[in-house]
């Protein structure tokens, strides 16, 4: 008896073991290179440098930090965040019920549906702990497990560019755009507070490069030209409260927040991965108000908002008033009004040009959204009416003839979701109001653990009008659009993995770049595969037509011809003994195009991190070399960079990158970050033009950023 | 088979306690044009799965008809790690820093960067394949290599190798302390050539 006792002892030791080695072990690598492979897709789609993607990745770091219990309700963050299937959620919860609480996060291995990458992916988020008790919350408890992080940054590019030159008044008024009235240094600090998820409240200030900080950036006699626009001191301000889970309140907000219902057609504020997320997560999961914590200027709600919810039923009403960037002119009309005949979404304030259109518009919105859910099925209705200050009447380009003009815009919208164990149908249906539709319908499908596909369909009728719309589309502006997809997600043996898809879509509509209706088609294939427990690498392939005015039109008659690009891409991660984590990747792109040369481009390079075990310090280190005939074969490309900070450069020309990211932890609270990046050009003695060029054939970067925890 | 393409190049390696410590010799070209490479390598192999090598070079290009002669030192690095019993990766750079050669119009050296890998497939069998970037030239080239072991120290070689395209065949023959090396090389501008090696390992007797 005595043997059986020590026995089962042991036995309950090792499972306690095993359970802490299953935490010490977790690196967030797999997640890391998951995001970094979305963002850089999302770069391409985007295909702008200058996109923010804080604001997406925001949440993943949060959730790093502030992991999920996998006992309790939030395993649907993981679906929201595209991490798990809507298939994989559903088996988490059946297996709940089978065998009661995860005791460990690696049972997550044992869940039908979750091969070996999907946990690796996962279990940095998550934890397996007790569902916290939902009592009322003392201040003490507040204060004393309570979580407070402060984050201060500084970054600044090291060359001068033409923008910073001293120069007179009467050029500086001959040119108001060229000349920025700052310094070339960019400013960051962030405070946050969390209680277990439930409680979040924060504020953030930002200063960009070239941004003036001081109280005179203009001699007194250009002051004028800011009008009443410019003050003192950082740039932008932020604030958000955020409660969860008392009583019938689900969630309350206050401050910055994003909303973001169904599949996103009628409601979605802020970033969504849009059409680059694998397979099954095409099907999106809307997550009602979430606090906005990031310096990202443009698209979120400023105001409040509260969700209510009883059994099955939610209900959800949010207010949001702010001023958005934009230019205002005076119409020609009789009345002489003022009217906006664009909006900024770049969030810099630099130039005179820009100062002046800061705040400009004022834009009220506000709506409500109910919802029934209960296991299998999700109904939904929202409406929300938009308010401008000013009536906005954009150019008047036959490609603006169907885009909202006007300064009241109202859009409501029914969307679904049916999940079974093998299938998943999920929709939306929305209406602006000058009665134009937007329909969306899709469909997921499990036949077995290892595999599923997605179809979905879109119809966005060209007159379609909607700000807050961000469902799944090729482009940028939700109308005029109609497409198929179709996605394939499969772990055909262990440890490889296939994702691929095929879209098509036709515009059905003018844009700014294509004067005619057009179509195009995008393909992907990504083959992955685990080589050891230290080492993956992945193919992809990549290849995507689209059409744009040919450049050889004269003003008069434009036609619109088809370019592709084509992708490959190898890449290989592996880690040496417990030190070193060395990666490779090399990327051959190709351009073609009717109207004009052909081009093609390649990009190669070798990382290296040091990571020694018991020592509070990590170095990455970047070498890569790129060599384009142009920019239309650029490659994007993402670096390491310090927390919360995101960089993914378009490499074009001829040159080399090299960065270097120390992380030091100097005492149980502080971290210190330090980057610095210098890509050096063969082919050119100057780089980027206007205000940002530099004469000289390099550019450094360097950041720095200091992180208090408590 | 063209003289003045001629590529000669002699190596010597000791090992030590603290690593191993090399000299190198390199010569491409004719008596009015010629490139040298004078090497002082160090090699360090930590734990079972990583070596690494450094080496300075000397670079000496001579140029007949009184045009005199350049010189500049640059540096190289190499890095092999053994994934598995069955995978090894290799990444190398040539001339990182991009130093010049010192004449009056900073004429650059290039950078070379390659990375490939070796997968064993068999005891006898090895196929090897690799992706260089010559900052000189246009694009990248590939290049893949077989070698099969056909009876003991008896091997057959072949490869390929893209931009330029270049096949290559080859033999190789162990006896006792010495390898001799004979290889045949088409090259799509140059025509074919033929290599020959030696190598002296007395660490293997």
């Amino acid at each position: 008896m005595k043997r059986l006792v020590v026995f089962i002892m042991a036995l309950s030791v090792a499972t306690f073991m095993k359970a802490q080695v299953a935490i010490d072990s977790v690196s967030p690598e797999a997640l890391n290179h998951l995001l970094i492979e979305q963002v850089e897709r999302l770069a391409q789609e985007s295909d702008n440098e200058e996109t923010d993607f804080e604001e997406l990745l925001e949440t993943y770091l949060y959730y790093m930090q502030n992991p999920i219990n996998l006992n309790s309700d939030g395993i649907i963050h993981l679906l929201e965040l595209h991490l798990i299937s809507v298939f994989q959620h559903e088996s988490i919860k059946t297996y709940r019920q089978l065998y009661g609480d995860f005791a460990f996060v690696g049972e997550l291995e044992m869940v039908e549906g979750f091969e070996e990458q999907t946990c690796s992916v996962v279990s940095p988020i998550v934890y397996a702990g007790q569902d916290p008790s939902r009592n009322r919350i003392g201040i003490q408890e507040l204060a004393h497990y309570g979580r407070h992080q402060l984050i201060g940054r500084y970054e600044q590019v090291l060359e001068r560019a033409q923008g910073y030159a001293k120069v007179s008044d009467s050029a500086l008024l001959a040119s108001p755009s060229k000349y920025y009235l700052g310094s070339p240094q960019k400013y960051q600090l962030r405070y946050g507070y969390n209680y277990r998820n439930r409680i979040r409240f924060g504020f953030i200030m930002e200063k960009d490069a070239g941004e003036p900080f001081g109280s005179k950036p203009l001699s007194d006699s250009l002051m004028p030209l800011l009008g009443d626009k410019y003050r003192q001191g950082f740039d932008f301000y932020g604030f958000h409260l955020y409660a969860a889970d008392f009583g019938i309140v689900k969630e309350v907000a206050l401050g910055d927040y994003q909303l973001s219902f169904g599949q996103g057609l009628t409601l979605w504020s802020g970033m969504s991965f849009g059409k680059v997320v694998s397979g099954s997560s095409v099907m999106k999961q809307g997550r009602g108000l979430k606090p906005k914590a990031s310096a990202t200027e443009y698209g979120f709600m400023r105001g409040g908002a509260i969700t209510l919810q009883h059994k099955s039923l939610s209900a959800t009403a949010f207010y949001s008033i702010r001023n958005l960037d934009a230019h205002v002119v005076t119409s020609d009309s009789l009345n002489e009004a003022e009217v906006v005949s664009s909006l900024s979404k770049t969030g810099y304030h630099r130039t005179i040009g820009e100062i002046a259109n800061k705040n400009a518009i004022r834009q009220q919105v506000f709506g409500a959204h109910a919802a029934y859910a209960d296991g299998h099925l999700e109904v939904g209705y929202t409406i929300h009416h938009t308010l401008l200050g000013a009536e906005l009447q954009l150019k008047p380009n036959p490609y603006n003839h169907f885009y909202f003009q006007g300064s009241q815009l109202t859009n409501q919208g029914l969307d679904f979701k049916v999940v079974r164990q093998r299938y998943a149908v999920f929709g939306e249906v929305a209406m602006s109001s000058n009665k134009a539709f937007a329909r969306l319908m899709g469909l997921t499908v499990s036949p077995t653990g290892y595999i599923n596909f997605t179809m979905l369909y879109r119809n966005y009728d060209r007159k379609y009008q909607n700000l807050l719309s961000n469902a799944y589309s090729e482009s940028s502006r939700r109308q005029g659009e109609t497409g198929y997809y179709l996605g394939l997600e499969a772990a055909p043996a262990p440890y490889w993995k296939i994702l691929a898809y095929t879209d098509f879509f036709r515009f059905n509509w003018l844009t700014s770049q294509v004067y005619a209706p057009s179509w195009g088609h995008d393909y992907y294939l990504r083959v992955s595969h685990s080589l050891s427990r230290k080492a993956s690498c992945y193919l992809q392939l990549r290849s995507k037509a689209k059409m744009k005015n040919a450049s050889d039109g004269n003003s008069f008659s434009y036609h619109p011809v088809s370019y592709t690009k084509n992708s490959i891409r190898f890449n290989i991660n592996y880690k040496i003994g417990y030190k070193l984590v060395l990666s490779n990747k090399a990327e051959y792109a190709h351009y073609r195009s009717e109207d004009a040369k052909n081009s093609q481009g390649y990009f190669l390079c070798q990382d290296i991190s040091y990571n020694p075990i018991n020592q509070p310090f990590v170095l990455t280190f970047r070498y890569a070399l790129f060599d384009t005939h142009d920019y239309d074969s650029r490659m994007y490309v993402y670096e390491s960079d310090v927390l919360y900070s995101f960089s993914i450069p378009a490499f074009y020309g001829k040159g080399m990158r090299v960065y270097l990211l120390g992380k030091l932890k100097l005492f149980n609270t502080l971290t210190l970050y330090a980057r610095i990046g210098c890509t050096v050009f063969r082919d050119r003695d100057e780089i980027g033009s206007g205000a940002a060029h530099i004469e000289n054939n390099h550019k450094t970067d360097v950041k720095v950023e200091a992180v208090w925890k408590l | 088979m063209q003289k003045a393409t001629a590529f000669k190049s002699a190596g010597l390696a000791v090992p030590t306690n603290f690593g191993a410590i090399g000299l190198s010799f390199n010569q491409f070209g004719y008596e009015n044009y010629n490139e040298n490479k004078f090497g002082l390598a160090y090699a360090k192999v930590f734990g079972p799965y990583i070596q690494i090598g450094l080496q300075l070079d000397y670079l000496l290009l001579n140029t007949g008809f009184d045009y005199g002669s350049q010189s500049a030192v640059t540096f190289e690095l190499g890095l092999q790690s053994r994934l598995t019993e069955k995978l090894t990766l290799g990444a190398y750079v040539f001339n990182p820093a991009h130093f010049k050669l010192n004449t009056f119009n900073d004429e650059p050296i290039p950078v070379v960067m390659r990375f490939g890998l070796a997968y064993r497939f068999t005891k006898t069998f090895v196929g090897e394949c690799e992706i260089e970037k010559n900052t000189d030239y246009e694009g990248v080239s590939l290049r893949g290599g077989l070698e099969y072991e056909a009876t003991k120290h008896f091997y057959i070689r072949a490869g390929a190798q893209t931009n330029p395209g270049i096949f290559t065949f080859g033999v190789g023959y162990r006896i006792s302390v010495v390898q001799i090396d004979v290889s045949a090389q088409m090259h799509q501008v140059l025509g074919q050539s033929l290599q020959i090696g030696m190598t002296f390992n007395f660490d293997r007797k």
